[in-house]
């Protein structure tokens, strides 16, 4: 209810990026925190709410449908009325759950990674990024599918894996140094089925999730210069030499990626560089 | 106050003069700071002042939550040298020899003792 009255405070941008999640944009990060700041509360754990969102459609269009034929009967005219209520609050309902933001990636993730970039980026610098918020449990997703076969009680188990690349982006930091990332979210999701007695399907879902981190940073050579431990950067442009760094982050139940990974990841590149000295 | 621009160090990753503009100075060090760099800790102290009076036990991250609140980035910044230090494979070498040999710039310590506030015109 409150992220549906927080609707009205928001700029036209930020109630289309609700509706849409997707956004390509290049703006300072103090203009994208400006954005994303106010999504939080219509940030949900990923996978909830899709039969309840199913079950509120239907239920709309049912109860607008009666009561239009309620309004055009002889004596209906009072319950074809709140029977029109009934189905507007349930699209009303379906609005709200089409504006969810699955996932909880901004308030721990991207918004806190752009606080981070606001503080290393000189005052004018902009920062470009591809985000996804459509969530990765989608069916363009999906990478991969395997029957299980028994297990329990259950005689049917599914494996779906799904790799979402919701965030892409590059920026250049104060000391030059260029960073380009792509962060992927994978998936795996196990559904055991059983019959119970009646005859009524009944299924149990455990759902695994980890986050991988491809990080490209570009250090400038008239500064930097690699360390005696790192060996030789994988590419050399002429103006800056890049590390590619790797690394994959497992989630809890209920977490999702933070920023305090990506710095640790861009960090452990900068432990591999030594400062030349060179001009600021 | 004008004219003169924040002595403190901002940057996560990076470190860099924080360059602006002066709201006090720092009771402690006499180091023009601005608004964001003063602790909530303590009254007119600077988030590096207030380190050295109170040490942390251990170094927490800061909640990531807490992005816009003041010191988070310190926060960070802190609780990154500590989790690079504690991971770090390899022990000290010559190259953290050598950062010894020079007084660090932001080091109050080594301002030179004029008796007046750096404010002072």
């Amino acid at each position: 209810m409150a992220a549906l009255l927080n609707l009205f405070s928001l700029t036209s941008e930020q109630r289309r990026f609700l509706w849409r999640k997707q956004i390509v944009d290049t703006r300072t990060p103090a203009a994208w925190l400006e954005l994303f700041r106010p999504m939080g509360p219509y940030e949900s754990d990923p996978g909830k709410g899709g039969c309840l969102a199913a079950f509120l459609a239907l239920g709309a269009a049912g109860l607008l449908c009666a009561g239009v034929v309620n309004l055009f009967s002889r004596h209906g005219l009072l319950s074809g009325v709140v029977l029109l209520l009934l189905g507007l609050g349930c699209g009303a309902g379906v609005g709200a759950m089409r504006l969810r933001l699955r996932g909880r990636r901004l308030e721990r993730g991207l918004n806190p990674l752009l606080a981070a970039l606001r503080e290393d980026m000189a005052a004018d610098d902009k920062v470009t990024l591809t985000v996804d918020m459509r969530g990765a449990e989608r069916k363009a997703n999906r990478i991969g599918r395997r029957d299980l076969g028994a297990r329990g009680s259950y005689p049917e188990a599914v494996e779906i894996t799904f790799a979402d690349n919701w965030l892409q982006g590059d920026a250049v930091l104060a000391d030059g140094t260029k960073l380009q990332w792509e962060i992927t979210e994978y998936v795996r999701l196990e559904v055991r089925t059983k019959r119970n007695a009646r005859g009524k399907s009944k299924s149990k879902t455990r759902r695994r999730m980890a986050t991988h981190l491809r990080i490209d940073a570009g250090w400038r050579k008239d500064r930097f210069a690699l360390t005696e431990a790192a060996g030789t950067a994988v590419r050399d442009d002429g103006r800056r030499f890049w590390l590619k760094l790797r690394r994959t982050f497992r989630h809890a139940t209920g977490e999702a990626f933070n920023a305090g990974q990506f710095v640790q990841t861009v960090a452990a590149g900068y432990a591999q560089t030594k400062p030349t000295g060179g001009a600021a | 106050m004008s004219g003169l621009r924040c002595q403190a160090k901002r940057g996560v990753l990076t470190l860099r003069r924080c360059d602006e503009p002066v709201d006090n100075v720092c009771s402690k060090c006499q180091r023009p700071t601005c608004a964001a760099h003063f602790s909530p800790q303590a009254v007119l102290t600077c988030f590096d002042c207030a380190a050295r009076q109170s040490p942390a036990p251990e170094r927490v991250r800061p909640e990531m939550t807490d992005y816009d609140s003041p010191g988070w980035s310190y926060g960070m910044r802190n609780w990154l040298i500590y989790s690079s230090a504690r991971d770090a494979a390899v022990s000290f070498d010559r190259n953290d020899e050598r950062s010894f040999e020079h007084a660090r710039d932001d080091n109050p310590a080594s301002e030179p003792e004029t008796g007046r506030s750096l404010l002072d015109s």
